[in-house]
């Protein structure tokens, strides 16, 4: 390696200071994590529909890739209703604003949008403008947002 | 007799080079803005509402929809601004009766038009640009040159409402710049 590359990649640690401390993979370790907490709750919120076979839910593995991660696997939870599906898609742990991000997509194709808040708790996105409104993941917003994702 | 209207007093003409000096500061802005979001994603960081909750990739294609929109106005502008000055020396040769042949080409094609016409006079096809590449002047493919941007200029201004033109693609900036400028120096004095 040439001088003037060595002080080039030099200088650009420098820049980069604190920030090249950041362990990316415990990162993503909370991340799915957190998820899978997020389908405990599911789960145990739908426990009483699931148990009278009318609603059931899987699980379905995908990939990821995102910048400084890198590829790694997470599952959708596919929540099952009558004729009609309702996926929980995880996009990502690096995410504008929060330390994660899942996704509600119904039949109706617009997605509802889950977030872990700096509490580490999840909540469902209401508006991102003027400002960010979140409301915390529970019984009652899941119901709301499955009845908006969902047809009539 | 009816000529077309200038007005210097209120009139904000922009030279090529403050058009792409402009753009350039709006990329440099961008870069900037891309990379303090980044950096805020990373270290995790409060940023504007406007990008809450975008992943890499929404965030990815966003600023490329920026910078998209960014180039297509000032392609825009670029074309424009020689339109302008392109118009500005037809009346000029046509007020002043100079005495040149692409002058004389333009009195007398000048003369024929009716007084709308006069007023605003066609610039592309059958109009000023064709006298220019007519009257041969300067070589044909700089005006062919230039005229290829007038497509992709009329969708962008006009609100994109017809089929996208194969030249919004296929130029830049620096392309446009490039044919406004070259057309802008290659004619006479």
């Amino acid at each position: 390696m040439n001088q003037s590359l060595a002080d080039f990649f030099q200088k650009k640690k420098q820049q980069a200071g604190d920030s090249v401390g950041i362990d990316w993979n415990d990162r993503r370790d909370k991340y799915l994590k957190a998820v899978d907490d997020l389908y405990h709750q599911i789960v145990a919120i739908l426990d009483e529909p699931i148990r009278q076979n009318t609603a059931s839910l899987e699980r379905r593995s995908k990939e990821l890739s995102e910048n400084y991660i890198g590829t790694y696997k997470a599952d959708d939870m596919i929540l099952l209703i009558g004729n009609e599906q309702v996926r929980f898609s995880p996009r990502g742990r690096n995410i504008v604003g929060a330390s994660g991000r899942v996704d509600v997509i119904g039949e109706r194709g617009k997605p509802e949008v889950l977030i872990v808040q700096p509490d580490g708790r999840w909540g469902f996105v209401q508006t991102r403008q003027p400002t960010l409104q979140v409301v915390p993941f529970d019984e009652s917003t899941l119901t709301e947002v499955l009845k908006r994702v969902m047809k009539e | 007799m009816p000529l077309g209207p200038i007005d210097p007093d209120t009139g904000e003409r922009q030279t090529l080079d403050e058009i792409r000096e402009w753009h350039r500061g709006m990329i440099e802005a961008l870069v900037e803005q891309r990379t303090s979001v980044t950096r805020a994603i990373r270290e995790g960081l409060a940023v504007t509402t406007r990008f809450a909750t975008m992943t890499d990739a929404d965030f990815d294609g966003y600023f490329d929809v920026q910078q998209r929109e960014l180039e297509r106005l000032t392609m825009l502008n670029l074309v424009a601004s020689a339109e302008a000055s392109i118009k500005d020396d037809f009346f000029h040769r046509v007020r002043k009766n100079l005495k040149d042949p692409l002058s004389r080409a333009y009195q007398n094609w000048y003369k024929e038009l009716s007084p709308g016409k006069k007023r605003r006079p066609d610039f592309d096809e059958g109009g000023i640009l064709q006298v220019l590449k007519d009257v041969r002047v300067m070589n044909s493919h700089v005006v062919e040159g230039y005229r290829e941007c007038l497509r992709p200029r009329h969708w962008f201004g006009h609100g994109r409402n017809w089929d996208k033109p194969v030249e919004v693609d296929r130029l830049d900036p620096d392309d446009v710049y490039d044919r406004a400028d070259a057309l802008l120096r290659a004619m006479p004095t």
